[in-house]
């Protein structure tokens, strides 16, 4: 086992020095390996086989096919390098994804059109999600473990094209972060203490804000204030349905770390994040307190991806992987 | 720098100090045959280049104040009964200028916009199953307030690709802004060419030759922008039409009869970046999406 | 199970299959073929989704279940069947077990070996190419398995040049490569025998006369001999018992003798003539020779009674040299010899014995006699047919005096009949003789036709050949069988042969004879010597390292020529002039530790180079301009050249001064 440390140590620094890590990578002969399969091992043997009857038998014709079996073998190492050498990877960034949640990883491949068949995996994944290819573009998928910036490793990219009798392969370092956010971990929605005194629970404040911002009516959800059910409606026989407001402007709320229950970081972060899911869901006006960071309140995708971002980020470096 | 060019330019940048790059820009987009869409702060100086442009164009000119309550027929123009000749009679809205000034265009209602918009892209409307054309040349240049401004409505996608570059004026440098303090702003703009100049300039924009690698690049580009999945918003074909004649006015304002790379550059951020859209995250904070396009591709491969 | 397995793999799986045992089905036991059905049709009731996959213990149980069965049935057509029935029974069970590309691969394996099987039973052109087709056909299924991104057209495409990029490399190491002897003996088919059997019934050569199929070929270093002396002894048979002419023991002992190495010593007399034999397959040991041949360096030895015998049946066309000497008499005979040779039943024949007695009495020198007994062929009414009427009991008697109408057989027995009872040692040879001779392609064909029967009687201490048929028909020794016997040549044999009186296709069948006469010579018997002779010839004298080095230096050229052809590095893309100088001058900075940033155009690079390396300010700027000019913009070429060497002089002043 030390040994098998050892040697992959090694490895591991050979690639870093001749596959370094980049965002684009051509492939060539230095970065390529190729070795038989376990099918070009059975197909010399049948070569050798075939040269042994040819020989015994003294029969030309065996000898022949024989040669020709085992000149298609060369032909096969040719070809088989050819079909991976002059492949462009292009590696684009992953759309971020939750921690302990499969986070694929976009990359773009030019090659030829004939070439093809390739095989995509992450090094130090046994049991992951099988790689999405659809034309130039693959998506290879790789779980998580933490949230901050996460680097899947290296990339093993494969092809045992034409016949199988080899396998070309690589390892790569695309340089691929993926941002992971914390998480959600369910719990109550609570908010700043400083933010509490001026604007009581969230959905009172919008209620209070009145009818005259009213928009509409939508179909009414479980769970939703009843205070926001459209009674007359209901009355009318039109079924359950709820008043939509218009966002009230002004009515910020804050969250803050320090105000979170969870016992440590990690769960406080992750109570955060289902707040702001939830926040976002009811498109309420919010802000984030993250000890010395502040993000003001806004509403909108925008918003939630910011305090996402900085919820996966808090208290890490982004140099340190 | 061509030599009746240079005059436009050099009255134009004492109107709006300090913003060399964007004036150029601005004038590369007129001389294209494309609209013009400005946005920034109010108060930046989005209006007097617009007046300044047209005024220096020599061309006809009018502005429009959007609001929320405007309707499209305050911009096209309405049919109007006419007692006397027992006829309607059309009277013709602001659009019939050859430099509509379309301030805060964010402002006005979906409706409003996208018939103006629909007036650009065709160059004539149709009112009561009447076609009128529009003049010639027809240029909007539209201002807009950045989107996180309360009280907007924010021009879709399909919309924005109307126009041909979207410019930020952005905050003036000291000096500049020192400069418009102590007066030495010019007030008094004079038209430097008439319109059939201005004609003549376009079609000599036309002529500008593009060689293959140009092309090539340009391609690439685009390319580019389809197939990374970076890129939420793929450039279309339509995009890269816009960026080449872009390319071509810009070489011609340099003095060239032939386009470069450094031409598709210049433009590409104008062009582009309200087509490619913004990507959602913190990642976006750094630089622009057409920035990094730049960077992606080799313009020598 | 992977979601590999489709439709086309199946198809491609089953006429792989068909195609290859159906090649073989000559070879095959029936119950091969019922199993066959059962597995495939299994296979598509799982492909259909009716059957489920059978487990492992029902595989297992089946392959033992069917190696038994096969075994017990084919073991007594001797080991090399049992071991083809293995391999072909693996190559069917596979059928009920394909899950997973490794079964295929399996599967393409054994194919493999069973083609060359199946070159082992066909040699001929064609089968060759349908051999070679069959492999190309396997490599196909492991194509479609590791290349679906490719459509059906394009695999078989990509196929086609895979295989035609190999050959030269195949085709150089079959030339080159030095043939290895046997490294052990291997087990032979069994397979029925042609030719001339080890007795003599009149009604065998009959037989024989009527099959036009090719015993040997045979090409002449010295020249051919004439048509009357081409008599190929093949065996002597020097017993008669029962009306049948067979070996003696003494003989059957020297065969097996022959057969495990030992060679029978002659004094050879005369010079030598040399020829060479290609034999067809006659799954038997004795080899044609002329009077009095040895084997070169081969397997063939001689018996006492200068005929050869071949250490290993001739299972497959082998080509063989012997050394021929027409003056070395044949001398042989010992005491037991010469009284088997002069032994006859104690009765029977009785009229020939007394028409013998009577000559005998007449007082007259052996050499009369003889003479006396062909000229009863020559005078009475002896008529030559292949269609004799029906001996009685006493064969001799009835074909002299009764029916007098025979063929060689008939002539040969009672000859050597009277000579015994003559008591002239004398015996029986059955061989071939004539043969067609193609002048253009240089060989001599003999058939099966051409089988014949003579007498040697030993007179004045050496053996000399007598043929009594040819005072009967002696068309048939000079020009064979045909012209001998014009309505009988062939009856009932459909082939080509009959209808040569037609130009057409008489020269068709020349062409064909020939053409297989060389693939015989070149390609099934292409060994040392013919390698030797090949290389002597191309490349002069070239000793045993020189061929090594021949055969290195060729295996390298055309691993570069593949190389070469499958980097295609002329399809690489061509720099323009103008980016090979700008390379150049990007070279420069880049000693410096400047590089070009991802993105930059040329002139962004030579303006940020005017500012680090001010040096060089007045010859980057300059030559951006130019590199523009030449790249972007469309100029005369007189324009163009007048640029290129505008930037070459600015590069040169920059190298000089910019730095």
């Amino acid at each position: 086992m030390t040994i098998r440390k050892w040697f992959k140590q090694r490895f591991d620094k050979w690639l870093k020095k001749n596959i370094p890590p980049n965002g684009k990578i051509t492939l060539t002969r230095n970065n390529l390996f190729i070795l038989p399969t376990w099918f070009g091992a059975a197909y010399l043997v049948t070569c050798f086989t075939l040269f042994l009857l040819g020989t015994n038998y003294q029969n030309n014709l065996i000898l022949f096919l024989s040669f020709l079996l085992s000149s298609i073998f060369v032909s096969c190492l040719l070809a088989s390098h050819k079909n991976m050498s002059g492949l462009t990877l292009n590696a684009a960034s992953p759309e971020p994804q939750f921690a302990e949640q499969y986070i694929a990883f976009p990359l773009k491949i030019e090659h030829r059109p004939e070439q093809g068949q390739f095989i995509f995996a992450f090094q130090q994944d046994g049991d992951g999600l099988d790689a999405l290819i659809k034309d130039q573009q693959v998506l290879i998928y790789r779980q998580a473990l933490r949230r901050g910036y996460f680097n899947p490793g290296r990339l093993t990219i494969s092809s045992v094209f034409p016949l199988g009798l080899f396998r070309v392969w690589t390892h790569v370092d695309l340089n691929w972060q993926g941002l992971v956010y914390p998480k959600p971990i369910e719990s109550a929605v609570v908010l700043d203490s400083d933010g509490a005194d001026k604007q009581t629970d969230l959905g009172r404040s919008r209620t209070q804000a009145g009818f005259d911002e009213f928009a509409g009516l939508k179909t009414y959800q479980i769970g939703e204030s009843l205070k926001s059910v459209a009674w007359k409606q209901l009355a009318q026989g039109r079924g359950w349905h709820s008043k939509a407001f218009e966002q009230a402007q002004g009515s910020a709320v804050w969250l803050n770390l320090n105000a979170q229950t969870g016992r440590d970081l990690e769960t406080k972060l992750g109570q955060l994040t289902a707040q702001v899911l939830t926040l976002d869901e009811q498109n309420a006006l919010y802000g984030l307190r993250l000890g010395t960071q502040e993000i003001a309140p806004a509403q909108g995708a925008q918003q939630r991806l910011t305090c996402l971002a900085a919820l996966a980020t808090y208290g890490i470096n982004r140099a340190v992987v | 720098m061509r030599k009746n060019v240079s005059p436009i330019l050099a009255q134009l940048n004492q109107v709006i100090l300090g913003k060399e790059a964007q004036v150029e820009l601005a004038l590369v987009c007129l001389l294209a045959g494309g609209h013009l869409l400005i946005e920034d702060l109010p108060g930046m100086g989005k209006t007097t280049l617009a007046q300044g442009l047209a005024t220096t164009l020599g061309l006809s000119y009018h502005r429009v104040q959007f609001t929320s309550d405007m309707l499209p027929a305050d911009i096209l123009g309405v049919s109007i009964f006419d007692p006397q000749k027992q006829a309607f009679h059309f009277h013709k809205g602001p659009i019939f200028n050859q430099v509509l000034l379309a301030d805060e265009i964010n402002r006005a209602s979906p409706k409003t916009q996208s018939a103006l918009l629909e007036a650009m892209a065709e160059h004539q409307i149709s009112i009561d199953s009447e076609t009128y054309s529009l003049p010639k040349p027809f240029f909007v240049i539209a201002t807009q307030n950045p989107l996180d401004q309360a009280g907007t409505f924010p021009l879709p996608e399909s919309q924005l690709d109307r126009f041909m570059m979207r410019i930020e004026l952005g905050f003036p440098n000291m000096e500049a802004e020192l400069a418009m303090l102590q007066g030495k702003q010019f007030n008094q703009v004079s038209q430097v060419i008439d319109t059939a100049e201005l004609i003549s300039m376009q079609a000599q924009v036309r002529e500008v030759s593009a060689s293959a690698s140009v092309l090539n690049y340009l391609l690439r580009l685009v390319a580019e922008s389809r197939y990374n999945a970076t890129y939420p918003n793929p450039l279309s074909p339509r995009c890269s039409k816009t960026l080449l004649q872009a390319a071509k006015a810009k070489a011609w304002v340099a003095g060239r009869d032939y386009v470069l790379p450094d031409d598709v550059q210049a433009v590409f951020p104008a062009v582009t970046d309200h087509r490619l859209g913004v990507l959602g995250g913190a990642q976006s904070s750094g630089a622009a999406l057409s920035e990094t396009l730049l960077h992606a591709v080799d313009p020598l491969a | 199970m992977e979601l590999f397995f489709k439709r086309h793999h199946l198809l491609l799986i089953l006429l792989c299959y068909l195609a290859t045992t159906l090649s073989l089905s000559s070879q095959i036991h029936w119950l091969v073929f019922v199993l066959a059905v059962a597995c495939i049709g299994w296979r598509v009731g799982i492909y259909f989704g009716r059957l489920a996959a059978p487990s492992v213990m029902v595989n297992r149980v089946a392959a033992l279940l069917g190696a038994g069965v096969l075994m017990s049935v084919v073991f007594s057509q001797g080991l090399f069947s049992a071991m083809m029935h293995l391999i072909v029974l693996g190559y069917t069970l596979k059928f009920l077990e394909l899950s997973a590309r490794r079964d295929i691969n399996v599967f393409v394996c054994t194919g493999m070996v069973l083609i060359a099987v199946f070159f082992v039973f066909e040699t001929s052109v064609m089968m060759a190419l349908w051999g070679v087709l069959l492999s190309v056909l396997h490599l196909g299924l492991a194509l479609s398995l590791y290349a679906e991104h490719l459509t059906a057209k394009a695999q078989t495409r990509y196929l086609t040049k895979l295989v035609l990029i190999s050959l030269p490399l195949a085709l150089m190491l079959f030339v080159l490569l030095p043939r290895l002897p046997p490294m052990w003996k291997l087990p032979l088919q069994n397979q029925a025998t042609t030719g001339l059997s080890e007795t003599v019934n009149p009604g065998d050569i009959a037989e024989l006369s009527r099959s036009s199929a090719l015993a040997f070929r045979a090409s002449f270093a010295q020249g051919v001999p004439p048509a009357n002396e081409r008599y190929w002894r093949v065996m002597t048979m020097d017993q008669y018992v029962q009306g049948q002419w067979s070996q003696s023991e003494s003989i059957k002992s020297a065969v097996r003798l022959a057969e495990r190495g030992s060679r029978f010593n002659v004094e050879v007399a005369g010079a030598a003539q040399s020829y060479e034999l290609i034999l067809e397959p006659s799954f038997q040991t004795w080899l044609p020779s002329l009077a009095v041949s040895n084997g070169q360096n081969n397997r063939a030895n001689l018996l006492f009674n200068y005929t050869l015998r071949n250490e290993i049946p001739i299972t497959q066309r082998s080509m063989l040299r012997f050394s021929y000497f027409p003056d070395t008499p044949i001398r042989y005979l010992d005491l037991t010899m010469r009284q088997q040779n002069l032994l006859l039943p104690e009765s029977g024949n009785e009229q020939t014995r007394a028409w013998a007695a009577q000559l005998k009495q007449e007082n007259l020198s052996p050499q009369q006699q003889i003479s006396r007994v062909l000229q009863r062929y020559a005078g009475e009414n002896f008529r030559y047919t292949l269609r004799p009427p029906p001996l009685g009991q006493e064969q001799i008697d009835g074909f002299l005096f009764g029916s007098q109408a025979g063929f060689c057989v008939h002539y040969a027995s009672s000859f050597v009949y009277i000579m015994r009872l003559l008591e002239l040692p004398a015996r029986m040879v059955t061989g071939y003789q004539g043969g067609e001779w193609d002048e253009d392609g240089g060989f001599l064909t003999v058939r099966q036709y051409d089988a014949h029967a003579w007498a040697e009687v030993y007179l004045d201490g050496q053996w000399q050949r007598f043929d009594p048929t040819a005072f009967v028909a002696p068309d048939r020794v000079e020009r064979g069988l045909e012209s001998a016997l014009p309505d009988e040549f062939l009856a009932g044999d459909l082939s080509l042969m009959k209808f040569r009186n037609n130009a057409l296709v008489n020269q068709l069948y020349l062409t064909m004879a020939k053409f297989d006469y060389v693939w015989a010579v070149w390609v099934l018997n292409y060994d040392n010597q013919k390698q030797f002779d090949l290389i002597n010839r191309w490349f002069g004298d070239v000793d045993f390292f020189g061929q090594i080095w021949l055969f290195v230096g060729f295996f390298i050229s055309i691993i570069v020529l593949m190389i070469l052809w499958s980097l295609k590095p002329w399809q690489r893309p061509i720099l323009a002039r103008e980016d090979k100088l700008f390379l150049m001058l990007h070279q420069i900075f880049q000693k410096q530790g400047l590089e070009r940033l991802p993105g930059e155009t040329v002139t962004d690079f030579c303006h940020r180079m005017a500012l680090v390396v001010p040096a060089s300010e007045a010859y980057v700027i300059n030559f951006s301009r130019v590199y523009n000019r030449v790249k972007y913009a469309e100029q005369a070429n007189s324009q163009n050249e007048k640029d290129y060497l505008k930037l070459s002089l600015l590069l040169k002043q920059l190298r000089r001064h910019g730095k």
